[in-house]
């Protein structure tokens, strides 16, 4: 799957002061022409990618109810890794191409524990790859396979990520 | 640790407090800017009806912290890789403290390339990410609170601790 993405300088400073980076510089880029300054904060691309996928079901849309923990999937996240290859510069449009990475399970406390990865790779407009991101999810199977329902995931968080840590 | 032939291993280390008693209002901050609005982190009901003792907050806002304090360290633009595990979730009042930990460098003909550990906890020492990251620190960098220079120091800049061989 293939989206696009816009790194706007007025979303990447809403983003850096959501996670306390206080780098004058994003303030600096809102008057900038696109791609005259860098240093978006390192883990933007992630949210940058799932903002703009309009099947994710994460997202709120007007009327609609948020959804439960992990979405339909009831996967939680218990990896995040970013490689970058070229700075981010503000402004930029990125074509972000997702794909589906290794899987594996093992055994839990609460039962098997199943992992898969998400790759998604950040293309440039003049085809440069400019990081990637791999995130693992992972979902606990359980013996009973009704206790595997979406419900069931606020009430197993903490134990899901411990064991998957 | 490889380093300069004849050259002691630097042992070099940086806390910081991430966050003071994170609000729900932080954690809304984090949903808007990344879109998710997964329940856990805004309805309050629904986290303690899981068994939490208040609202989630999301992984990745722990490692958007986590990494807001690593590009500080090390600047932005030097960050090569950077990942890590989410171990355990973090909640609404929880305080937040990161260690930035020097596992290895390598010198290079224009800095050094270095391998970071990252280990983020709650105040009573339970560790919620563990991470790390792979930094190229050029020559001399002025604006680092990490620099570097070709005759094998580290030096911290600042407020920093100051470590040579």
């Amino acid at each position: 799957m293939t989206i696009e993405i816009h790194i706007e300088p007025e979303w990447l400073a809403l983003f850096a002061l959501a996670i306390g980076d206080h780098d004058l510089t994003y303030g600096a880029q809102l008057g900038c022409d696109a791609g005259t300054r860098l240093l978006a904060p390192l883990t933007c691309l992630r949210a940058a990618a799932e903002l703009a996928d309009d099947d994710r079901e994460l997202r709120l849309w007007p009327g609609g109810e948020p959804t439960p923990e992990g979405g339909a999937s009831g996967q939680l996240h218990a990896e995040q890794h970013f490689e970058y290859l070229a700075p981010l510069r503000a402004g930029v449009r990125l074509a972000a191409m997702t794909s589906p990475g290794r899987t594996w399970s093992r055994p839990g406390r609460s039962g098997v524990l199943d992992f898969a990865e998400t790759l998604t790779d950040f293309y440039a407009a003049d085809g440069e790859l400019v990081a990637r991101s791999r995130k693992v999810g992972v979902r606990i199977r359980r013996p009973d396979p009704e206790s595997t329902l979406p419900s069931a995931g606020a009430a197993d968080a903490g134990r899901l990520e411990r064991e998957a840590g | 640790m490889k380093g300069d032939p004849g050259v002691a291993a630097p042992t070099w280390s940086r806390t910081c407090r991430l966050a003071t008693c994170l609000s729900g209002e932080d954690i809304a901050r984090y949903a808007e800017a990344s879109g998710d609005w997964n329940r856990i982190h805004v309805d309050e009901a629904y986290a303690r009806a899981g068994g939490h003792p208040s609202l989630v907050a999301h992984g990745m806002l722990t490692m958007g912290l986590t990494g807001a304090f690593l590009a500080q360290t090390v600047g932005h633009a030097n960050v090569r890789c950077f990942g890590g595990r989410f171990l355990r979730p973090v909640h609404a009042g929880d305080s937040l403290d990161c260690t930035i930990t020097l596992a290895s460098w390598e010198h290079r003909a224009t800095g050094a390339d270095m391998v970071l550990d990252l280990r983020t906890s709650t105040t009573d020492g339970a560790a919620v990410f563990v991470g790390r990251a792979t930094v190229v620190i050029p020559e001399g960098a002025p604006l680092s609170p990490l620099s570097y220079e070709t005759n094998g120091e580290i030096l911290m800049r600042g407020d920093n601790i100051w470590m040579a061989r």
